[in-house]
């Protein structure tokens, strides 16, 4: 399991895609947690006690796609360059590959996600204190918002890894993931209405938002989102041990 | 040894790989060979688990996910460009070592062996065909295997890549391991396989030594001279052995050279000279194959 897991780590590392993904992320929170909501941060926020942590969820939520990218990659490099043939002619067991992968792609995105949550409310801090304004004494739940980070992280990297396992498209399943959570659930929320928080990503989404849609609160919503990724990875882990290799 | 037994792989309704089973032996290298579509890529992926299918396939009497280290087991080479077009090709090992348990330090000594080491920064989707097979080569023997198999390496090889290479798997499989070669270049394999699988098809059409291959081929004969001809044409009379004789010596029909060589020393005739005539291999491999083309010309290349 060792080899498989120091195999995985640096597949991540030795592509580009993953420093181009991870400094686009980083770009997207200094743009949107130091200029937009910090540098041009309103009186009335300045006055909300809640508006860093209120920042710190929407910049994991903006980040969490790209860091589940990283491990879609991953695993859909192995069979758009075909590398799977070592992959699995290297290793005793198919499990152990795919254990490996999610374990590695799970900890990099958490990691990732985590990282970038504790940057955002900093570099808003900074983008008011440019501006010359200073906040209210805020409130910062650090548990809650340490669990709703990671579960977040956690859970769009699931939903890309099976997304992946089970088409074995590169294109395929980045336009999938691309789609999913705004389009499709979007439509489909249309005919579903308070119904929508039971669909994936709608649920997902709900876990960080400050606001949750269709009522999906945090911790209904991340037992949604467990029971699909439960069940996704029974269907998708039995076809990885029986599927040929391409 | 490795000990294939009835492998079958099914595409829908066609039948790909048909109830194959052969023997690799430890010392030799066996050829693979097939016409296009005859499913070699297949039994290749079959033996090693990477498809699901009939029968199975034992290295060393296990399965090979059975060994605690498969890397030591077997080495492949399946595909030329089975790499991350922007990883360089030092990294691409890297991985690979990684995941066999190798050293790192066998990156290095792998390049070194394929003639890459100066290319160790470049990503290989710049490679040409040539040096891709150079580093496909170079993760066979990452893990120095028991086994190698290898599909169709010499593809996109110059004439010095192919010398060197035939060089490298004779003396790989004479180092006591064992090397499973597919290839079109049937006069490359006629020089360095001992054995040869033929499959048309999906079947097995032939499981044998490249002397007895050969002397199947019509047309084909053994020539040998001696200094005891007389001697020696009553040993093959009395085997009931087809000859003829010719200036200076005899030429036997349907008997390899293999057969003769040990009949003349079981009978203490001193042999001056024994040799193929006729057949080669790729004319006994069309002769084979004939029927079992699966992508052919009304214009065939038989002659």
């Amino acid at each position: 399991m060792n080899n498989a897991l120091r195999a995985e780590v640096r597949k991540m590392l030795t592509v580009r895609t993953t420093y181009y993904l991870m400094g686009f992320s980083l770009f997207l929170v200094l743009l949107l947690a130091g200029f937009i909501t910090g540098y041009r941060v309103t009186h009335a926020q300045l006055l909300d006690p809640t508006y860093l942590s209120q920042q710190v969820l929407q910049a994991v939520d903006a980040v969490g796609f790209f860091a589940a990218l990283v491990g879609v990659l991953l695993f859909a490099n192995e069979y758009r360059h075909n590398t799977i043939i070592y992959t699995l002619t290297l290793s005793r067991s198919r499990s152990q590959v795919l254990a490996a992968k999610i374990i590695v792609a799970s900890l990099f995105a958490m990691l990732t996600v985590l990282l970038l949550g504790i940057i955002s409310p900093l570099v808003t801090l900074l983008g008011a204190h440019l501006h010359g304004y200073h906040f209210a004494p805020q409130t910062l739940h650090y548990g809650d918002l340490l669990w709703r980070t990671l579960f977040y992280a956690w859970g769009y990297a699931m939903f890309g890894l099976i997304i992946i396992a089970l088409i074995r498209n590169q294109i395929a399943a980045i336009v999938t993931l691309l789609i999913a959570p705004g389009t499709l659930e979007g439509i489909l929320s249309l005919l579903l209405k308070n119904n929508t928080r039971y669909l994936p990503f709608t649920a997902l989404k709900n876990v960080p938002a400050v606001h949750p849609m269709f009522t999906g609160k945090p911790g209904f919503s991340a037992l949604v989102v467990t029971t699909y990724i439960v069940v996704a990875w029974i269907i998708a882990w039995l076809l990885f041990l029986r599927r040929d290799a391409n | 040894m490795i000990e294939v037994s009835g492998l079958s792989k099914k595409y829908r309704k066609k039948l790909a790989v048909d109830n194959l089973s052969f023997t690799v032996e430890t010392g030799k290298v066996t050829g693979f060979l097939g016409p296009n579509g005859a499913g070699k890529s297949t039994t290749m992926r079959l033996m090693l688990g990477l498809d699901s299918g009939g029968g199975k396939t034992l290295f060393d009497s296990k399965k090979l996910q059975e060994h605690h280290d498969p890397s030591k087991v077997v080495g492949i080479l399946l595909e030329a460009k089975a790499f991350h077009p922007t990883r360089t090709a030092r990294n691409h090992l890297r991985i690979l070592a990684a995941a066999g348990g190798i050293p790192d330090a066998r990156v290095e000594a792998a390049l070194e062996i394929v003639g890459l080491s100066q290319v160790a920064k470049g990503k290989p989707g710049k490679f040409s065909l040539g040096m891709s097979q150079r580093l496909g080569i170079a993760a066979a023997i990452l893990g120095e295997p028991k086994y190698l198999m290898l599909d169709e390496p010499a593809n996109g090889l110059d004439p010095e890549g192919i010398a060197w290479l035939r060089q490298f798997i004779k003396d790989y499989a004479d180092q006591g391991n064992a090397v499973f070669v597919s290839s079109h270049l049937l006069s490359e394999m006629a020089k360095m396989a001992d054995n040869i699988v033929v499959i048309g098809k999906g079947k097995l059409i032939a499981d044998t030594s490249v002397s007895e291959l050969i002397a199947r081929g019509s047309g084909s004969s053994v020539f040998v001279r001696s200094t005891k001809q007389g001697e020696f044409k009553k040993v093959l009379t009395d085997k009931g052995i087809d000859f003829q004789a010719v200036d200076n010596g005899l030429r036997i029909t349907g008997q390899s050279t293999d057969n003769i060589g040990e009949l003349a020393f079981k009978s203490g005739v001193t042999l001056l000279e024994l040799a193929n005539q006729g057949a080669s291999l790729e004319q006994v491999f069309l002769e084979l194959t004939e029927h079992e083309q699966e992508f052919a010309t009304d214009k065939g290349a038989k002659k």
